[in-house]
């Protein structure tokens, strides 16, 4: 049985795919948007988090540390995370912490104990709910996905993929027999600016999309909207065109980033770029709504 | 029993109805047909006020009131206790009498309306004006004699009686919806049924209640159900009642709906979009997952069957039954078990109020026996030592409930009075002059055990057994001293059992203790037999969570003194991290259904969480039949906005219309005191 590397199983998930879902978060991406709200997801590998606001001084991790990672500074607990790349005790240094200042992102599984906490709900989702497979990047971790979305249909389960999208066709092609929905990004569709916030073009991406429309598959497109940054004209006339174009379009979702995932960036010892200040998130996404009709 | 002893328990019966009566107000409404209302009797000066007592010990006011004032009319009822009969003992004599005496006053009371409306209507102006008011005569004089003819009248009757029944203008109301459903078909088939007076009636009859009080009134509407056929009992009262509900929106009445297999989806429909609204109305009641614990207990179907709920959630047999019943401390019981039979040293007397910011402040104290030494924690060796003493503990408690329900059940068996009001709506009462307690209509007996909160009495079970016997954080000895601190100094070892598995999330070692402490509490409660064969019901349940936060301190789970204990099967609050079906399944690992007399599942989701396509009727179909599934008897969703929440405390008098679920009863925001706003707050998971 293969691994997969999953950050989080969400229950009660209602935003990721329609009706009642459970939502797999996979751990890994090959994007770095600059507005990401689980930066955690990035890296592919376990690694450590501290929130040193919850933190209270009892300094148990100190002497279980054998990397000299912590020290104290005035009073204040401070780490180098960097320290703790590939120990191999980190689930327990995590486990020690009373606070829960300490929480390690990242855990193995197989595809059928993944199933059966999925199958946990089963009662909630009737026709429309099920299971959603997130990140990070799933589609990353495609093998494991064949594994994983076929049981889910013997199951009985809808499926869902919510993804960027900006991966190889071929692999998103093998696992359209098993996935009833994709759920994706519209970031930038102008492909300079995809490469200066995300860090690839996203070029993929819109190909990708044609080729869903094609095939015929669902697909619910999501906006998240940087004020200034991507909801100009341009964008919005791009965007337009695009949605004329694609014949599998269920919805569009459009939504004004917000500052959430700032004590994450804290927590992973990265710098938080903080979009769309002073700006009313629901005023952003109807003015593009607006834009797109 | 002395026969002057009862004699003078009725006669002050009467005699206080009778000084509550003549104060009332003689109400003509300036509008709509449905006379009368009063002011709830905190209002009133009572030179007696013991008399209200008088009156609330003869009729705690928690079931449904018989149906015989509406087969036999007013005057029918005087007229069959008017004789003494040959059949009659001494104390059913006297009975009969003091049914008559009072429904001489009910009489008199229904005749000063009309003789009112009647005056007003000779000084009308406006012919619609005077139509309406010699209707308003019309009725209240026909109902002074006769049963009722039609639905205007049915409901005046039963609004009549309900207004004399409590100087606190509330009460248990039941299953309105059968009981006027054979006066709907009177109008019917007279062919004068006018759907929209109905529907003006009954708004009027919502308006007054929400005008008289709200919040903890004890005003239950139960709407729906099954016969003993199976077959459903929807009709168009039901959804008249649902619908008027749906035009008014306050806190009154607290609607319930029985669900089972035969419910048209139009009725299930109508509840999704009401509790689409967030009020936490209405509350379902999930017949299959009721009924067949009712009838393992012996009681027949056709009673079963016949089942409302009460002030709160309990079950009641409407038309068969009263109900009395006790509240058992699980979480308290853990405390006693970790101090050997003593209250930590830590609590002390703590003023406080049951619901309403505006009502008087109260020191509470526990109502478990001190005393029984279930071990000292310093000889425990393992978690199972532990449970032992637990489990000893338990079943002291449970001894002594069932003592004190016994005891109970032989007084009502030798001479409880029952009010002559209740006593008139009863048949059996009317015709044999008995009470309703000895043969006079309490054809099934309802004593009521509840537990008290498992939840979080397994989240302190669990916590003992991962952080003293798994983990080793600590001794029992520490634990216990930290408790006695109020975790004062041990911080470290507080937030360590805060993150010990908690019920709520689906794990299944919480939940497995949950179901163990309540089978164990089932059992015991079931086994017992009255001399005379009678029953206690059983249920899984706690009115009092607040009182129970108050007089129960620190705890293995983490709590300290005063703070929040879970309700009903539902979790501590703030212990459920992963979601509603999370906490589905949790519940579901308890014998719920077993637990008749009240088992609830409280729900409470974020309102403002339903964006970007979340569609929330069909969540709310799909959490719902995920429950009836799961085996859940009685559910409870309610949807706040924190946000709202907060800023209603900041500015009451702009969310006056922010209705809440509370316990048993939904009630205005802004009127509940602070800590219980804080408790339902902190319940959005």
């Amino acid at each position: 049985m293969k691994k997969a590397m999953i950050m989080e199983i969400q229950r009660y998930c209602i935003h990721d795919g329609p009706g009642i879902r459970t939502t797999v978060f996979f751990k890994g991406c090959h994007m770095s948007c600059k507005w990401c709200h689980n930066p955690e997801s990035q890296r592919p590998s376990a690694e450590m988090l501290f929130y040193g606001e919850r933190c209270i001084g009892c300094m148990a991790c100190f002497s279980f540390c054998e990397r000299a990672a912590h020290r104290m500074e005035n009073g204040v607990h401070r780490m180098d995370l960097s320290l703790c790349e590939g120990c191999g005790r980190m689930n327990e240094c995590g486990e020690g912490c009373p606070a829960g200042a300490l929480r390690v992102c990242g855990q193995e599984t197989d595809a059928q104990a993944l199933l059966e906490k999925v199958l946990a709900d089963r009662d909630f989702y009737g026709k429309e709910g099920g299971v959603t497979c997130s990140g990070g990047e799933a589609l990353l971790q495609e093998e494991f996905l064949l594994e994983f979305l076929p049981l889910c249909k013997e199951a009985g389960i809808s499926t869902c993929l919510d993804t960027t999208l900006n991966v190889e066709w071929e692999r998103i092609e093998r696992l359209l027999p098993f996935t009833d929905l994709f759920l994706a990004d519209i970031k930038f569709m102008d492909p300079e600016r995809h490469g200066q916030y995300c860090g690839t073009d996203g070029v993929r991406t819109v190909e990708n999309l044609y080729r869903l429309s094609d095939a015929g598959k669902p697909v619910i497109l999501r906006m998240p909207l940087l004020a200034g940054i991507n909801d100009t004209g341009e964008e919005a006339q791009e965007r337009k065109r695009l949605l004329e174009r694609l014949a599998n379009v269920r919805r569009v979702d459009c939504f004004g980033v917000t500052g959430h995932g700032a004590s994450k960036y804290r927590a992973l010892q990265r710098e938080f770029v903080p979009f769309n200040q002073g700006v009313d998130p629901k005023a952003l996404a109807e003015q593009m709504r607006e834009k797109l009709r | 029993m002395e026969k002057s002893g009862w004699r003078e328990k009725i006669d002050g019966c009467v005699a206080a109805y009778r000084h509550l009566f003549e104060m009332y107000e003689t109400e003509i409404p300036e509008s709509g047909l449905l006379a009368g209302i009063h002011q709830p009797m905190l209002k009133y000066n009572f030179a007696k006020s013991s008399q209200v007592w008088e009156i609330f010990e003869a009729d705690n006011m928690h079931y449904p009131m018989g149906n015989a004032c509406f087969e036999y009319g007013i005057g029918g009822v005087l007229d069959r206790t008017a004789q003494r009969l040959s059949a009659d003992t001494q104390e059913s004599a006297v009975y009969r009498q003091g049914i008559h005496d009072v429904y001489v006053e009910v009489r008199s009371f229904l005749l000063r309306h009309e003789a009112r409306a009647r005056r007003l209507s000779e000084e009308a102006v406006d012919p619609e004006d005077r139509k309406r008011l010699l209707r308003i005569a019309e009725n209240c004089g026909a109902l002074a004699k006769e049963r009722p003819r039609g639905f205007v009248q049915a409901l005046q009757l039963f609004w009549f009686l309900y207004l004399l029944r409590s100087p606190f203008g509330g009460g248990c109301i039941g299953r309105l919806d059968q009981r006027l459903y054979p006066f709907y078909r009177m109008d019917l088939e007279n062919g004068v049924w006018d759907r929209q007076e109905a529907l003006s009636v009954i708004i009027q009859f919502y308006e007054k209640l929400n005008r008289m009080t709200t919040g903890d009134t004890l005003r239950n509407l139960m709407l729906s159900g099954q016969d003993e056929k199976g077959e459903d009992q929807t009709n168009e009262l039901t959804y008249l009642f649902l619908e008027a509900y749906e035009r008014t929106q306050d806190a009154e009445p607290h609607l319930n709906v029985r669900i089972h297999e035969k419910t048209p989806q139009r009725l299930k429909e109508i509840c999704i979009r009401m509790l689409a609204s967030g009020k936490g109305q209405p509350t379902i009641y999930f017949d299959r997952n009721i009924l067949p614990a009712m009838e393992r207990a012996g009681i027949a179907r056709e009673d079963a069957c016949g089942y409302a709920n009460d002030g709160c959630t309990e079950t009641v047999y409407e038309g068969k039954s009263g109900i009395t019943f006790w509240q058992h401390e699980m979480v308290k019981t853990v405390e006693l078990t970790v101090f050997n039979g003593k209250e930590n040293p830590f609590l002390y007397p703590v003023s406080m109020k049951k619901n309403r910011a505006l009502a008087p402040s109260f020191e509470p104290h526990t109502s478990l026996e001190l005393g029984f030494c279930s071990g000292d924690v310093e000889e425990m060796q393992s978690f199972a030592d532990f449970l032992d003493a637990f489990r000893s503990q338990l079943d002291f408690q449970l001894s002594h409930w069932i003592r004190v329900i016994d005891q109970r059940i032989e007084a009502d068996e030798r001479d409880t009075l029952t009010s002559p009001l209740i006593g008139g709506t009863f048949r059996e009462s009317v015709c044999t002059g008995r009470d309703p307690l000895r043969g006079g209509g309490f054809s099934v007996p309802n004593y009521q055990l509840l537990s008290g909160t498992v939840s979080t009495a397994a989240d302190c079970l669990r916590a003992v057994e991962y952080c003293v016997f798994e983990k080793e954080y600590c001794t029992l000895t520490k634990l216990r001293d930290a408790m006695a601190a109020d975790f004062e100094g041990h911080e470290i070892l507080r937030l360590r059992l805060l993150h010990a598995p908690k019920y709520g999330n689906g794990d299944e070692s919480v939940n497995e203790l949950a179901a163990l402490i309540s089978r164990w509490f089932l059992d015991r409660v079931s086994a017992y037999r009255s001399r005379s064969g009678k029953r206690i019901h059983p249920g899984l349940y706690n009115i009092d969570f607040k009182i129970f936060a108050n007089i129960t301190g620190a705890t293995p789970d983490g709590r300290r003194f005063r703070d929040a204990i879970g309700e009903h099967c539902s979790p501590t609050p703030g212990a459920a991290v992963s979601g509603p079906t999370a906490i589905v399944q949790s519940a579901a690992a308890l014998p719920m259904e077993e637990g008749y007399a009240s088992s609830v599942l409280q729900l409470t989701l974020d309102g403002s969480g339903f964006v970007m396509g979340a569609d929330r009727e069909r969540i709310i179909s799909r959490l719902m039949e995920g429950s009836e599934k799961a085996g859940i008897p009685v559910w409870n969703l309610a949807m706040y906005e924190k946000q709202e929440l907060l800023e209603a405390r900041e500015h009451p008098e702009k969310h006056k219309d922010l209705i809440v679920r509370v316990w048993g009863f939904n009630a205005r925001f802004v009127e509940l005191d602070e800590e219980l706003q804080d408790h339902i707050i902190n319940r959005i998971s």
